[in-house]
């Protein structure tokens, strides 16, 4: 006999949420599935923090709704909530408190408290249980946030820009701690960040809103690997790119017509062809480089700073033909 | 986890109300001929216990500041510090915390008016304290003080926690609060619509704060 599959430890069903006349968020469809980390990507006012505040409950949806383990977020019982961590974005922690305090004040909450954890982590950071919250570095208040959030032993962790204005050494010893606690407990972590580098080494899956609507929500390999920026060389001004299937957007640089193509392959080739290009260069790109070229927007063409008039011929000779 | 909540804040909150009540010791004190600064005593003591306007109005506008100072502390403040997103999501029902919140909150407008109160009126009901005559009902209009008080509590509270474009109609809990209080404290009404008066404001203002706490958005 087979095992039922583990349900979805996130599900968002058509929700939308409008601040006046403008859609934060529009129609989002979304499943996280459990054991799952998902990284959350869009540019600032993409809908990333109203979406995480809908899920949290912080904010109400116009329409639609949320399951957190199942639960309508609507309606959600303080058991459930339990089971789910949230670190809030800037990590805020009462000033007054010494960490010890915190520590004290939070665990009654809590059934499922792991005391041991939280030793470990503090230590792990070397944070003294008798510093203020309010003289900590946001470094250490994003680690005392972490260790608060683990405790609990949560099924779901919701992280809104952890490292949010984290200096990179920092940024790394989080994220570190951070994976070293979701392997050894194999937890669902859905967490919005701007670091592209931080996702890519985390996230299994991500999805991307643009303009408060998901446009991407495929595993992080598989949209780096779509993506794809075409480069086209002309000998005189580009011609306007007529457009074909998975078209991201198009720019003129200089001499040259930059594309950004969805699943590039032989129709798009024959398109960009027709153009008689003097050459076409594939560039792969990092996760970071096709989430600017997929989330850039409108077809607009960059400003010519200084005509390019001869190109180098190393540069060319890499290029195919 | 109720207590830890209780603690937190009424820990928050102590040093209003540590100062209110040192407040409400001096002037309360100078009633009794025992003011906590000797040198801001104004005038000499000899005065009949509870009668005079002056000391009462010194009590009951220390006791309104320090509740509504305590009430927007208790709202603005943690909403400012962005610290309601980590309450928040602690596994309580949203009604509980802020039920514990005002719980809090009531007990610390107490503790800085009815308590000292209550002991002034002790030692003015005790004989051979001073040469005047008493009656527990020279008592009630300053009762009606710690009430308004309470009122302006649940006011300010109220006015901490909804979200309003504008200032002024964003306070408008707090305004009302006080300018009903006040009016029912000298409304010409028998002493059970009086505190049927007040049980109801307090009342109506806690279903409100109950209820814009379940609908209110939190940034």
């Amino acid at each position: 006999m087979s095992e039922a599959p583990a349900p979805d430890a996130i599900v968002i069903e058509r929700l939308s949420k409008a601040y006046g006349t403008k859609w934060a968020v529009r129609d989002l469809n979304l499943k996280v599935p459990t054991g799952c980390v998902y990284g959350f990507l869009g540019r600032n006012g993409a809908g990333k923090s109203t979406t995480i505040k809908m899920l949290t409950g912080m904010a109400h949806p116009d329409a639609g709704r949320v399951l957190l383990l199942g639960d309508d977020v609507a309606s959600l019982s303080p058991q459930t909530r339990s089971r789910i961590a949230y670190m809030a974005e800037g990590h805020p922690l009462y000033s007054w408190m010494t960490i010890g305090q915190i520590v004290q004040f939070v665990r009654p909450f809590y059934t499922t408290w792991d005391q041991g954890l939280v030793e470990q982590v503090l230590d792990h950071f070397e944070l003294s249980r008798k510093q203020k919250c309010g003289r900590l570095s946001r470094g250490q208040q994003a680690q005392v946030s972490l260790a608060l959030a683990m405790a609990p032993d949560p099924e779901l962790l919701i992280l809104d820009d952890p490292t949010l204005g984290l200096d990179t050494v920092v940024r790394r010893d989080f994220l570190e701690a951070l994976i070293q606690l979701i392997q050894s407990r194999g937890r669902t972590i859905f967490f919005s960040s701007h670091v592209l580098g931080d996702v890519e080494r985390v996230a299994s899956r991500i999805g991307i809103m643009v303009d408060g609507v998901l446009r991407v929500d495929c595993p992080t390999e598989t949209f780096r690997e779509s993506v794809r920026k075409v480069v086209l060389g002309f000998d005189g001004e580009p011609p306007d790119f007529p457009g074909c299937d998975g078209l991201v957007s198009w720019r003129r640089v200089g001499l040259e017509l930059e594309l950004v193509v969805v699943n590039w392959g032989a129709p798009q080739q024959a398109v960009a062809d027709s153009l008689e290009p003097r050459w076409t260069d594939v560039v792969d790109l990092n996760l970071e480089d096709a989430f600017i070229e997929y989330t850039r927007g409108t077809r607009r063409s960059l400003p010519l700073f200084a005509r390019e008039t001869h190109r180098a011929d190393g540069a060319a000779a890499e290029r195919t033909a | 986890m109720r207590m830890a909540l209780l603690l937190k804040e009424l820990r928050e909150c102590s040093l209003y109300a540590g100062l209110a009540l040192l407040a409400q010791i001096h002037f309360l004190g100078e009633g009794m001929d025992l003011p906590l600064i000797p040198v801001l005593m104004s005038g000499r003591g000899l005065e009949i216990p509870l009668l005079n306007v002056n000391r009462e109005t010194m009590f009951a506008g220390t006791a309104i500041l320090a509740a509504i100072v305590i009430g927007l502390h208790q709202t603005m403040w943690e909403s400012w510090r962005q610290t309601t997103l980590l309450l928040l999501h602690r596994p309580m029902d949203r009604s509980q915390i802020f039920l514990g919140k005002m719980l809090a909150g009531s007990l610390l407008v107490f503790g800085t008016s009815a308590l000292p109160l209550l002991v002034y009126c002790l030692w003015a009901a005790m004989p051979g304290t001073h040469s005047s005559p008493f009656y527990w009902n020279m008592t009630l209009p300053w009762w009606k003080d710690v009430a308004i008080a309470l009122v302006c509590y649940l006011g300010a509270f109220l006015t901490g926690l909804r979200t309003a474009a504008w200032f002024g109609s964003r306070t408008w809990p707090l305004i009302t609060a006080i300018v009903v209080s006040l009016a029912w404290k000298f409304a010409p009404v028998w002493l059970l619509f009086n505190v049927a008066g007040f049980a109801g404001l307090m009342a109506c203002l806690t279903v409100l704060i109950l209820d814009t706490a379940e609908r209110r958005e939190f940034p």
